[in-house]
């Protein structure tokens, strides 16, 4: 067997699951090369081997022990807490791959939008700040001399002193 | 999908007789119940036996099987074969006992930092001693462990496919369906199952011709 494709068809043939026309290529297949004969010939005996397996029988009285089961635990129908993925089958209406896509697209769209709301709260926050900065300007611009002089209740004594108004008396001696 | 055709959807599957004894029971008819347990509880055990290996636990988990089918009763829509259904239901409790199987697996490794994992003794023999002569006969016993040895080495997910396919006689859709898989992934899933069990078998298939007819 040369590819994956004719492998899958091969067993599928086996199946009965090929459709008619790729069925009549694998049959043409086993007429004209020995090697495929001997593939589908060791891949249906393998297969058959597994009759060996031993069967498995439930135990006595496990149908009884379900029935109780079911009238003691069993009677409340889940309908709220049922999973999901225990549902029937149901035929599916759209392409497998297309709800795939969908999905993906959907939590794309999701991504993008707890990103813009993140960006947005992180740059509201962010802003806060930067208005206090900006009503703090002016002292922030002359913070190198208030730090020179080094005490507020200095520069209150000598405003009140009147010495930058011409209100200051020298002290006599 | 339209009314008309879900109509007819429905149809084809109340032709499944075991579709009508779930439709009862959804009516509340509990002997119909009693029936789909006596008609499924030996292949649901014995599927959960070959992908568990454990045959106490395949009964706890076939039990469980039949309760969410009675637990779902009155939502149930025949939209698919019961045994699609059932099997559905089964593959599930399957795969969830497995991780949770090797997640304890995975945790006392770490504790006990043992290394790996090899295979069982009595295994290691079989094989030391089936390589050792491999043109030999094999009577039915030996090559019955061969064969259950062979089917352990597939993946889970093959196991079941290959399982479903084998003994339920269940058709790639039904498989797809009931596993969750698209159809060709069902396709190529049983592709390799069959090869890794052919590459396995492969040694002992001389001479075997007859095993089949010996056990029967």
């Amino acid at each position: 067997m040369s590819t994956d494709q004719s492998k899958e068809d091969l067993v599928a043939y086996l199946d009965g699951e090929l459709p008619e026309e790729a069925a009549s290529q694998v049959e043409k297949s086993l007429v004209e090369d020995a090697t495929v004969r001997r593939d589908v010939e060791q891949l249906a005996r393998t297969y058959d081997l597994l009759d060996l397996l031993p069967t498995s029988r439930a135990s006595d009285g496990f149908a009884e022990k379900t029935l109780t089961a079911i009238r003691t635990h069993g009677g409340t129908p889940v309908s709220e807490s049922a999973d999901e993925s225990d549902s029937v089958p149901q035929p599916s209406k759209l392409p497998r791959l297309a709800i795939q896509w969908s999905i993906r697209a959907a939590a794309l769209l999701g991504l993008m939008f707890a990103a813009t709301v993140g960006f947005n709260g992180s740059f509201r926050q962010n802003s806060e700040p930067i208005d206090e900065l900006l009503s703090e300007l002016p002292l922030i611009q002359r913070l190198d001399e208030y730090q020179e002089i080094g005490d507020v209740q200095f520069l209150k004594s000598l405003s009140e002193s009147g010495l930058f108004d011409g209100r200051y008396e020298a002290p006599q001696d | 999908m339209s009314s008309a055709t879900h109509q007819i959807d429905q149809n084809v599957w109340l032709r499944d007789p075991d579709v009508q004894r779930m439709l009862r029971v959804r009516d509340g008819d509990e002997a119909a119940f009693g029936e789909l347990v006596d008609a499924y509880q030996d292949r649901l055990i014995g599927i959960f036996t070959h992908v568990l290996r454990d045959s106490s636990a395949a009964e706890d988990l076939a039990q469980e099987a039949f309760l969410r089918v009675y637990r779902a009763r009155r939502r149930y829509q025949p939209t698919a074969k019961f045994a699609t259904w059932l099997f559905r239901i089964a593959n599930n409790l399957a795969t969830n006992r497995l991780r949770s199987v090797s997640r304890r697996k995975e945790v006392s490794l770490k504790a006990t930092d043992s290394g790996s994992l090899g295979p069982r003794p009595e295994e290691q023999l079989a094989k030391e001693k089936s390589a050792l002569m491999p043109s030999r006969q094999f009577d039915a016993q030996e090559m019955r462990e061969i064969v259950r040895q062979s089917l352990e080495t597939l993946n889970d997910r093959q196991r079941m496919a290959l399982l479903l396919n084998k003994f339920e006689h269940m058709s790639y859709s039904d498989i797809a369906a009931s596993m969750d898989l698209s159809v060709q992934a069902i396709k190529s899933l049983l592709t390799r199952a069959r090869e890794n069990l052919r590459t396995q078998l492969e040694p002992y298939l001389t001479g075997t011709s007859d095993q089949k007819s010996k056990k029967k």
